[in-house]
């Protein structure tokens, strides 16, 4: 029972083993085999339904189809629905991290690219061409979107120290980070501070009629 | 200088200045990590600063020898700054203690008392004290702070033998063998550091006797404020709120701070009832002006689909002094609230008996009360409002201790009373297994999450729960603690205490927490008063608490009498403490912020118990001595 569909949650493991930000190779070899699977079912399913065409065509007397053979006839078929699911998500996540990479890294890294198949690099520059252009100033917003992580609410963001990283020397002066303190910075600093994972960003309401979720 | 609180809108243009035309333009706070006031506070604060652009850094503190490291890369610093404390810094003299040069303004927001005098020096612009005009000690009190005469009195009590007041000399040595060190707490009398410059010149008899007379005045005018006054003042939200009224800030959510660091203080008895509902009556005002209108209409009480609220919103309300009621049973609830558990003494089965013959005698099923009070009809809130003023008296609880008015926050389909805000921050204040060697951090953190309560709700429930663990073991352990008689101080003592490491709770990690013990402290106070007779007065409290892993054990003391109208609550402790410390040379590793709270070691705490009985004793003499004086 575990055979069928094993090689597509192999290839998902592998996919979920490599962090965010990171691809794990190709596996065309696994997806070609994945492939062939679900030929295999559908052979078996051909069988099955030319079997039964040609009964009917020959008017046998035992028309209904058995339980064994409707079961069978389904399994394959979820067998080939479950494939193609699996294949789905693992060309979808690989999407989103390349999108993912776009957005926070401007360049996708050589290491990267070398995990990728053609088609997805062909997406890659697709997707980055575009949004070039949607952030450009001739035709789209005219702003660099990629600086920041989440939409800025205001100019100040109020930050929690995870680590203790001693003194930063900000626009403003001096501030010493250290596990639990609370800062507060313009939102442009402390996005790298953010993303490099000393800080993390404290959500508060200004008050309770404002901001409210 | 001690500001009034009038000035505080000036104080805080100041800053802003400053910090605008500094090239260092965040303001550094200090925050207490010990009390839900200082979380409170600190929130407006950090409101304040957001809404008015100004950059800061927050710092959650536990003693001072934090507050000194933290300072210590400001001590060279050229640039004009500001260093703001909450809730901490009153009570000594912070300037010496960080050595911060004068280019760093402090400003100080403390609800400790007493201030130290040095504080009201008219003429220091760097360092501010805010205490307002009508707090139980007022600026007016203070004695004012004249350098060279108290110089003069520390030199001709160190060099005089027959010297003055008996006080002084038990005082002056022991505020010698700590001079000099940055941790002595030799507050009575900051020895400033050019002691021995100052020489008075050559006079004649008359004028010297004169000096002398003038000495003895001072010395006792000093002696009687720090003696007179350790207890706590305005709450700090309080002040803040002010603030953000002035500056037109303010908001459901400021005024839900100011309420709920002004209940803690009840809670805490801290504050006299009245004093309270001085205060109270104040926010209701402005409660009454951020009502929403509107909100109500076709909500009554009985009907069945409650409509979430999505906006907060704050009323005043009349609530029982029942802890936790709405998120526990009602039993449960009775049986822990720290006032009727030390009454009836619920840790023992005769006491539970007691308290489920009250629940009949109100006609509430015994089955009812015990289940969540969230479950049930809203007939038993009116029933428990009603019966229990009337039955009340016949089970030796006081009606009166039993309600009071407070507010309530209602949001969606949850209703948080003030109280139940204030122990849910404490259990976050107090959940030491919140994480690492910095919890008090962590937990400090969470506890300001929490006010946010259209996000966190979620931390609030928690903080409930963990409040709830906390009334349940102080009142198990507690009561143990009675019936094993491990509390010590019998009919005729001056005071009653226990050392919690002699008991089975030593290992409970949360007894290591001031605020804990101080809780625990009242409620001992209250259990062992009824203990030889029914008339037998409240004695005062002293709670040794286990000690963590460093081997430090915590001191708390708690008054005896509660103190009615504006005036402060004393603690009678402060200075016996600082007299058994000095006499057995014991230093505390640890500051706490307060005057009765003392972190010591664990190997020293037997002798120090035994020591502080000596040390009330010769008071208690030498006040009865007085008094006989003063009469004959």
């Amino acid at each position: 029972m575990s055979e069928l569909g094993r090689r597509a949650r192999d290839l998902l493991k592998e996919l979920k083993s490599y962090g965010p930000q990171t691809l794990s190779p190709y596996n065309e070899e696994l997806i070609r085999l994945i492939f062939s699977e679900v030929d295999e079912h559908n052979a078996q399913t051909e069988a099955i339904v030319s079997e039964l065409r040609r009964r009917q065509q020959e008017g046998e007397e035992n028309q209904e189809v058995d339980e064994v053979t409707a079961t069978t006839m389904c399994l394959h078929y979820e067998c080939i629905k479950r494939n193609k699911r699996l294949l789905l998500i693992y060309m979808n996540e690989r999407m989103q991290r390349l999108r993912d990479m776009r957005w926070t890294q401007r360049t996708l890294p050589e290491a990267q690219k070398a995990r990728c198949c053609q088609s997805e690099i062909q997406f890659y520059n697709d997707y980055s061409r575009v949004l070039s252009t949607y952030m450009s100033r001739s035709e789209g917003v005219g702003m660099d979107l990629t600086l920041d992580t989440k939409p800025p609410k205001d100019t100040f963001v109020n930050v929690r120290g995870l680590k203790d990283a001693g003194e930063v020397i900000l626009s403003y002066g001096r501030a010493t980070i250290l596990y639990g303190t609370t800062v507060s910075l313009p939102a442009e600093e402390a996005e790298p501070l953010i993303r490099d994972g000393t800080v993390e960003l404290v959500e508060w309401d200004d008050g309770f009629g404002r901001n409210k979720q | 200088m001690i500001v009034p609180a009038q000035y505080l809108n000036q104080v805080f243009q100041a800053i802003k200045k400053d910090s605008n035309g500094s090239e260092d333009q965040g303001v550094l706070c200090f925050a207490t990590c010990t009390d839900a006031d200082s979380v409170c506070a600190s929130q407006l604060l950090l409101n304040l600063f957001n809404r008015e652009s100004l950059h800061f850094s927050l710092i959650p503190v536990s003693c001072y020898e934090e507050v000194r490291e933290h300072c210590a890369p400001l001590i060279t610093a050229q640039e004009v700054k500001t260093v703001l404390l909450v809730n901490c810094g009153a009570t000594e003299d912070v300037r010496s203690l960080c050595n911060l040069p004068s280019n760093i303004r402090i400003v100080i927001l403390d609800h400790h008392r007493p201030v130290w005098h040095g504080h009201n020096n008219e003429d220091d612009m760097d360092t501010l004290v805010l205490v307002d005009d009508d707090d139980p000690v007022p600026k007016s009190v203070v004695p004012v702070y004249d350098q060279q005469l108290d110089n003069e009195v520390a030199e001709s009590d160190e060099s005089g033998s027959g010297s003055d007041s008996d006080e002084d000399e038990e005082d002056e040595q022991s505020g010698g063998s700590q001079e000099g060190s940055g941790e002595g707490r030799g507050r009575k009398r900051r020895r400033s550091v050019d002691d021995g410059d100052v020489s008075p010149p050559k006079r004649g008899p008359a004028a010297r006797a004169m000096d002398a007379a003038t000495r003895r005045r001072r010395a006792e005018e000093v002696d009687s404020y720090y003696s007179d006054r350790n207890g706590y003042g305005k709450p700090s939200s309080l002040l803040l709120f002010s603030l953000c009224h002035q500056l037109q800030h303010d908001d459901n959510f400021h005024v839900w701070c100011a309420i709920v660091g002004l209940t803690e203080q009840l809670l805490f008895q801290q504050i006299s009832k009245q004093q309270y509902n001085t205060w109270r009556e104040n926010l209701v005002q402005h409660v009454a002006m951020h009502q929403d209108v509107g909100q109500e209409d076709g909500l009554d009480g009985s009907s069945l689909l409650m409509m979430p609220r999505h906006k907060v919103q704050v009323e005043a309300c009349e609530d029982l002094r029942l802890t936790l009621l709405r998120y526990w049973t009602i039993e449960d609830s009775l049986r822990y609230t720290g006032y009727v558990a030390a009454r009836l003494q619920t840790w023992r089965q005769k006491g539970l008996d007691n308290l489920r013959s009250l629940l009949t005698y109100m006609c509430i099923p015994l089955k009812h009360a015990s289940t969540s009070y969230k479950g049930l009809r809203e007939v038993y809130n009116g029933q428990l409002r009603s019966q229990l003023p009337r039955f009340a008296p016949q089970h030796m609880l006081a009606w009166d201790s039993l309600h009071f008015n407070s507010f309530r926050l209602l949001y969606k389909h949850e209703e948080v009373g003030a109280s139940d805000m204030v122990f849910a921050l404490l259990g976050l204040l107090t959940d030491t297994q919140a994480g690492g060697p910095e919890w008090h951090r962590t937990a400090f953190n969470n506890a300001q999450n929490a006010l946010h309560i259209q996000r966190n709700l979620h931390m609030v429930e928690r903080g409930i729960e963990l409040a709830k663990q906390m009334c349940q073991d102080v009142v198990h352990e507690c009561g143990l603690m009675i019936t094993a008689g491990k509390v010590k101080g019998g009919r005729t003592a001056d005071y009653r205490w226990v050392n919690v490491a002699d008991s089975n709770a030593f290992a409970n990690p949360r007894f290591r927490h001031p605020t804990v013990l101080k809780y625990m402290a009242l409620f001992l106070r209250d259990a062992t008063s009824c203990r030889y007779s029914s008339s037998d007065a409240r004695r005062p409290m002293v709670v040794a608490g286990p000690p963590d892993e460093r081997g430090v054990c915590c001191l708390v003391s708690v008054h005896a009498k509660h103190i009615s109208g504006n005036r402060l609550q004393n603690n009678p402790f402060a200075r016996p403490f600082i007299e058994t410390a000095g006499a057995l040379n014991i230093i505390p590793l640890k500051s706490a912020f307060e005057n009765a709270t003392y972190h010591i070691r664990k190997e020293d705490v037997t002798a120090f118990l035994g020591k502080l009985q000596d040390v009330v004793g010769e008071y208690r003499a030498a006040a009865a001595q007085q008094a006989q004086a003063a009469q004959a």
